[in-house]
């Protein structure tokens, strides 16, 4: 699977804003499955944009996007990638379990107890039955991977997973991540502020 | 899960109020729409009936008229413009008799000895209220029979036989008296055995049959141009409301006995058309409720609708949930609606039993169930993804 970009810009920033970007009105940009990018970006770059462009569910820029020759303005890419968003879009009534149910009832891609293994490798077994309201945000960021992981995908975009997680448990979030990625054979996005050296990437982007 | 998620977001009280108004709203249509259905044949029975009854039409007797007779009758014009109204079957014409007549017979036995001056009008066969055998059989022979208003009866029995102090008598009685009845005129005279062979309820007249009358105007008659003052009317359907208010309008003198059917039908058509719009404007009270509600609960949840949307979930799956809750409650009203409207139509249809024969016709109650039905869901089901494509356009 491949995902292209043309000549992408946000419609609300100018050519002069994005004059240095590796990515943004960039000719022919291409990501492929199984190749792991890092996009580098200070605050007010459009990082968060940049991956909901790809997603399918902001279509505010100029250029063109296409997910296997298919223009992704039409539709959310939810079957082919899956989406940790920077803000998590958790459901505030519903419990830890309940709110990865949620995504696993569609794709029914995780037995119970493997994701009741995700939560204790988390360690968020004793918060299963919480809402998620009550949660601190590194918590919160714990259950939105766990999420993220309980479907099929060919890509695996990440807005900035990891900003309040101490090392211990990014690592162990890598870890997950890496198994699955190997799994799925698929690709990755992640988008950070600061360097991260979590994943041996294949690029690293300048946005 | 999606299901635990979403019905956190409904108002029970929303919800119930819903669900009362819906019920009584729907209840009242279906029980005046089934009335109108239970009703609407008895008056047509009646209008049936009553179509093939004429009505004696005159023009009403005031002082001038008194003064000046001519005014009494009508004039071809006016019996043309009767004709001419869409509700008029067809009219018949009174004939009067334009000689002399008297009635009398000689003292016997059993019988005292009276004379009496008499006059004679004929109305065609078809319009007369009774059925009498002797009417037709007497064409051609000595014997005339004779129909007298049944008030005429009644006016001997209870007024004039109680004053004086005579025997009150039956109409069997009557019809076995005979007597002799003279014509006269153009110097030509001719006495007939004649008899009381029937009671008419509609025509205020003592009636002899059309052909007699017609021959012994001819012979006995005054050759004078024949005038009407009453008109027998027969309509296509005496419910018409126009009948009464054209006849007023005219200042003719109608039957009105006849025309009550159409009263009735015109306060009670107006009396359920009233009620059946209460019905229909509580019904459609409640289904703006409920899609104001969905509206409110759609716009309070938008981020959350987003954010199904984020992870995966179609609008299909969003709309799911509160298509089917909607459905299934408006499905269980309207069953229930269904229900008590023909609960009630039990209890109406005993009540009228001892009045009306009604109830005998099956009720035809699923056909509005039915349309309601189709009409809240598909509208329903139009605005909620309406809404819920606005909310994702959002995006």
């Amino acid at each position: 699977m491949i995902i292209a970009l043309d000549k992408v810009k946000p419609i609300y920033m100018s050519e002069q804003e994005i004059s240095c970007s590796d990515i943004y009105m960039n000719k022919n940009m291409v990501f492929n499955t199984r190749e792991k990018v890092l996009i580098r970006a200070q605050s007010g770059r459009g990082k968060s944009s940049l991956l909901n462009f790809i997603y399918g569910v902001k279509s505010s820029f100029d250029g063109h996007i296409e997910v296997n020759g298919q223009s992704v303005r039409k539709e959310v890419q939810s079957d082919h990638m899956s989406y940790v968003f920077q803000d998590l879009k958790l459901f505030d009534t519903l419990t830890v379990k309940e709110n990865i149910l949620l995504k696993n009832d569609l794709t029914n891609h995780k037995t119970e107890a493997e994701i009741d293994l995700m939560l204790s490798q988390l360690g968020l077994s004793e918060k299963r039955d919480e809402p998620v309201k009550h949660l601190s945000i590194g918590q919160q960021q714990r259950v939105a991977i766990i999420r993220a992981l309980c479907q099929p995908f060919h890509f695996l975009l990440l807005d900035e997973p990891f900003s309040h997680l101490d090392q211990q448990n990014v690592a162990i979030a890598v870890g997950l991540i890496n198994r699955e990625l190997k799994e799925q054979q698929a690709g990755l996005l992640l988008t950070t502020l600061d360097p991260c050296d979590a994943f041996q990437y294949d690029k690293t982007l300048q946005l | 899960m999606l299901k635990k998620l979403q019905r956190k977001t409904l108002s029970v009280a929303q919800l119930v109020w819903y669900s009362l108004t819906l019920l009584v709203g729907a209840t009242l249509t279906l029980l005046i729409f089934q009335l109108y259905l239970d009703i609407g044949p008895i008056f047509q029975e009646e209008a049936g009936v009553l179509s093939k009854q004429a009505v004696v039409i005159s023009k009403k007797i005031s002082l001038f008229q008194t003064l000046d007779k001519d005014r009494i009758y009508f004039s071809s014009e006016e019996v043309q413009s009767v004709v001419q109204e869409p509700f008029v079957k067809s009219i018949a014409r009174f004939r009067s008799a334009s000689f002399k007549v008297s009635g009398y017979t000689r003292a016997s036995a059993n019988i005292p000895a009276f004379y009496t001056e008499l006059f004679f009008e004929s109305v065609p066969d078809s319009c007369l209220d009774i059925q009498v055998d002797e009417w037709k059989s007497s064409e051609g022979s000595d014997f005339l029979p004779i129909i007298i208003p049944e008030s005429y009866i009644k006016l001997y029995n209870f007024g004039f036989a109680e004053s004086q102090g005579l025997p009150v008598l039956s109409k069997g009685m009557i019809s076995q008296f005979p007597f002799h009845v003279s014509v006269s005129g153009n110097g030509k005279q001719h006495t007939y055995n004649s008899r009381i062979v029937g009671f008419s309820n509609k025509i205020n007249s003592i009636l002899v049959p059309d052909h007699f009358l017609k021959q012994a105007n001819k012979i006995y008659g005054k050759p004078r141009q024949t005038r009407v003052s009453r008109l027998l009317v027969t309509f296509d359907d005496p419910s018409d409301s126009r009948i009464l208010a054209y006849f007023n309008d005219k200042n003719y003198s109608i039957n009105q006995e006849g025309l009550k059917a159409g009263k009735w039908k015109l306060m009670i058509t107006i009396a359920l058309g009233v009620m059946m719009s209460i019905g229909v404007i509580i019904t459609a009270m409640s289904l703006f409720l409920i899609l104001l509600s969905v509206h409110l609960i759609i716009q309070k949840n938008r981020t959350l609708i987003l954010n199904l949307y984020s992870i995966g979930y179609r609008q299909e799956h969003i709309a799911r949930f509160y298509r089917w809750t909607i459905s299934t409650i408006t499905s269980v009203i309207l069953i229930l609606s269904w229900g008590v409207a023909l609960f009630l139509r039990g209890v109406y249809v005993d009540r009228f039993a001892t009045y009306f024969k009604i109830g005998n016709i099956d009720s035809q109650l699923w056909i509005p169930v039915l349309i309601l039905w189709a009409v809240v869901v598909v509208v329903y089901n139009l605005l909620l993804t309406r809404q819920i494509k606005g909310v994702l356009k959002m995006l």
